[in-house]
């Protein structure tokens, strides 16, 4: 492991003889402080124990060491190296995409774990007292699990901005960290409420909540980190076919349609989880007309690796989505609502695909534009306009149908909207494609370099 | 030792390389030099598989550089223009970190951190911290980081930003040393009188595009012949003319008064076997040095839409 030389630049940063030292001895005297003291955080715990107590400050303290401190490490293992304009000198090493994945990933985050291993294993000590082995086992792989998966997307955030090449040089690595928290969350939140009630195909199997946890936290985690080392390759300037992102969108609509099995308010969970990815990779990725050019004119000498190596992941998520939409027609989902509800599923999904379609073709236009640098926050803007505004003028105007031209629909009737809307917008990339393609024609012609505006 | 090929790279908005075809022999100095905004470093991060192009292809040492980076990056060197060092580090550290990054076995890792740091003479600063060196002292550990691995090609990016003029006149020997070794330069500088004391090529790139590349005129640039400009005390035409035409390898010779230009065949050993046969000869010889074509005369031809002055020795 010392043999990975971006692991071992880590640990002669991050642990110095002091650190090593001083780490025990500040957790040792939490620890003391809890055990033998009246503290308050043995009150929080609901627990007369004083093992409940120290049980509990270990999980904080775990917590606090692994999810915010190493979630701030990952989260800048990255973007410091840029602030210090470090990052090109590593993109230069001979190391290979996964030695700098892990090496990065666990050598930044070395000391915190170092102090929350050793709070873990307080936890451990302190809660296998009140719980049997098995429980503790668990919970000690969840917490791993989720610390990982915090850090892993904390840093996996950070190299997805390097692919958006923001103009900005100083990245806040606050808003990565986010990430991080926020992955942790949401894999809390769909498998804290989880009921074991099984209610729709495929998944007919009684799962028990805890071990849906474990398993749901160690399979993200573990994604998470193949997230990092695919992104470390793509920075690296490694050649990458995205068969491990067709993967994780298949892994994805199985995770989220098997949570639609046991939550009646997760019905559209699948296409949902697939439009986020969608919209989240089309605004995190380049969309400039550079990279497009490279796409098709990889397309249009019949590269199908070189294509497929350039293809941008929000393009193959759109196709995978619409794959997946043609299915429930294949299948007439009709059942793909509430119950009761009455709402023809697979109509509202088509639509709300439509809708999809004409916001990522506002924002590749925006994009191909001769000011691209915040096309991104435009296309914001008018996605916020058409869907809110616009539907609120309407109705304040007594014209409520109109207005529901603006929103998804779940009659058949109810596409024609959205399909003109995304036709139209659709021209309009075409039209804003060809401009681009002629002011590079005039600045070959003039001899410079210069695009004309 | 490096082939470009119509390259093409686009910023958006801007198409900062177009067409670039050269290619560099090993064993060479070339100076890149061009106006701002000419290309070069995007040249050079190009060749350094930083950046992929938008078409065309980059070989190093036999290596495509979009198909073997990590390969290409053991064969390479690259200082950056902008670069940062691990201020938290040792200057040992740094170096030894950059060594094993670029795969140096590591029994042989502490010998290559003395070399490199012997060359840029940083020797005595192993165990400062990066973060205490001064600006020169930075800017050669960031030498020695690049060459640490004995990389097969080095690209520098304004190698002599904050040295001063000692430290300038060490670089220049140490560029000449590396080639002497066999590694093939390519050095980006505005400062031209700076690449006229080590280069043997020139690469000029405008609007993203080669203008001129050639190689200047020396012994050095690996030519077959070299111009050799030959100052007598007093003034001895005939006598000189004999003692030139009497010598195997001189191709041409024009004098002028007290001077002549001696178009010679050969290498150093014929420079000095020239000009001990003129003072065998009789002649008081006063100056003796190659007459090379200066890398600022053909930049300013280039730039000013002309074409470069003739040599000297014609």
């Amino acid at each position: 492991m010392i043999g990975n030389p971006e692991f071992r630049r880590n640990l002669w940063l991050e642990l110095t003889p002091q650190r090593l030292v001083v780490m025990p001895l500040v957790l040792a005297a939490i620890f003391a402080v809890i055990y033998l003291g009246e503290s308050g955080v043995a009150k929080w715990s609901g627990d007369a124990t004083r093992y409940g107590g120290l049980a509990t400050a270990a999980l904080v303290v775990y917590l606090a060491l692994a999810l915010l401190w190493g979630g701030r490490q990952a989260a800048g293992a990255i973007t410091d190296e840029i602030r210090d304009r470090t990052w090109d000198g590593q993109r230069l090493s001979a190391l290979g995409s996964w030695s700098m994945a892990w090496g990065k990933l666990f050598g930044s985050t070395v000391f915190t774990w170092y102090g929350a291993l050793l709070a873990l294993a307080v936890y451990a000590a302190s809660a296998s007292i009140q719980a049997p082995p098995p429980t503790v086992t668990r919970e000690v792989i969840v917490l791993l699990a989720q610390g990982l998966l915090c850090q892993a997307t904390a840093l996996l955030a950070s190299l997805l901005y390097l692919r958006h090449k923001a103009p900005t040089r100083k990245p806040n690595a606050v808003l990565f960290h986010l990430a991080g928290l926020a992955a942790v969350a949401l894999l809390w939140w769909t498998t804290d409420s989880f009921d074991t009630r099984i209610r729709h195909w495929p998944f007919t199997a009684t799962v028990s909540r805890d071990g849906f946890e474990l398993v749901a936290t160690v399979a993200f985690a573990a994604w998470a980190v193949i997230g990092v080392w695919r992104l470390m390759r793509a920075e690296l300037q490694f050649r990458t076919l995205p068969w491990l992102w067709f993967l994780f969108l298949v892994f994805l609509a199985a995770y989220a349609s098997f949570i639609a099995g046991a939550r009646p308010d997760f019905y559209y969970g699948p296409a949902a989880a697939l439009f986020a990815v969608t919209y989240f990779l089309a605004l995190v990725e380049p969309k400039d007309v550079v990279g497009l050019r490279r796409l098709l004119r990889r397309a249009g000498a019949g590269q199908v690796r070189g294509f497929f190596e350039v293809l941008p992941l929000s393009l193959l998520t759109y196709v995978v989505t619409a794959l997946g939409l043609a299915s429930l027609f294949l299948f007439d989902r009709a059942d793909l609502a509430p119950p009761g509800s009455g709402v023809y599923g697979p109509a509202l999904v088509l639509s709300g695909f439509l809708f999809m379609s004409r916001d990522l073709a506002i924002l590749l236009a925006l994009n191909l534009g001769r000011n691209p640098r915040r096309a991104d926050v435009a296309a914001i803007v008018y996605w916020v306009v058409l869907y809110a505004l616009v539907p609120l003028l309407l109705r304040s105007l007594h014209q409520s149908d109109l207005a529901a031209l603006f929103r998804p629909d779940d009659r058949v009737s109810g596409l024609l909207s959205p399909l003109v809307q995304a036709l139209l917008t659709f021209a309009w990339v075409v039209w804003r494609w060809r401009s681009a393609g002629r002011a590079v024609g005039l600045a070959k012609a003039a001899g410079t370099g210069q695009i004309p505006a | 030792m490096i082939r470009v090929e119509h390259l093409v790279f686009e910023y958006p908005g801007t198409r900062a390389l177009d067409d670039v075809s050269f290619e560099i022999a090993p064993r060479t100095i070339t100076a890149l030099i061009g106006p701002n905004g000419a290309g070069k470093t995007t040249l050079l991060r190009c060749i350094a598989a930083l950046d992929a192009p938008l078409a065309g292809s980059v070989v190093v040492a036999g290596l495509n550089v979009e198909d073997e980076p990590r390969e290409c990056h053991r064969r390479l060197g690259f200082l950056a223009d902008f670069y940062g060092l691990y201020d938290d580090l040792s200057v040992r550290r740094c170096l030894a970190y950059k060594a094993a990054s670029h795969a140096v076995p590591r029994g042989e890792i502490d010998a290559s951190v003395a070399r490199a740091a012997e060359r840029v003479q940083i020797a005595d600063l192993l165990e400062r911290r990066a973060g205490e060196l001064s600006r020169g002292q930075r800017q050669r550990l960031a030498i020695a980081q690049a060459i640490v691995h004995k990389p097969e090609v080095l690209l520098l990016d304004e190698p002599a930003s904050g040295l001063d003029p000692e430290a300038r006149w060490s670089l220049s020997s140490l560029l000449t040393g590396l080639r002497d070794e066999g590694m093939t330069l390519i050095v980006s500088s505005h400062i031209l009188a700076e690449l006229e004391d080590y280069s043997t090529d020139v690469l000029i790139l405008r609007d993203g595009k080669v203008v001129e590349h050639r190689a200047l005129a020396g012994a050095d640039a690996g030519a077959d012949t070299v111009a050799i400009r030959v100052e007598l005390v007093e003034r001895d035409t005939k006598a000189l003319a004999r003692a030139l035409e009497g010598f195997d390898g001189v191709v041409e010779a024009a004098i002028h008064g007290l001077t002549a230009t001696v178009t010679l065949r050969g290498d150093r050993a014929a420079q000095h076997r020239l000009l001990r046969h003129l003072i065998e000869a009789g002649l008081e010889v006063s100056a003796f040095a190659e007459d090379r074509t200066r890398v600022e005369d053909v930049y300013l031809a280039r730039m000013r839409g002309g074409a470069p002055e003739p040599e000297r020795a014609e």
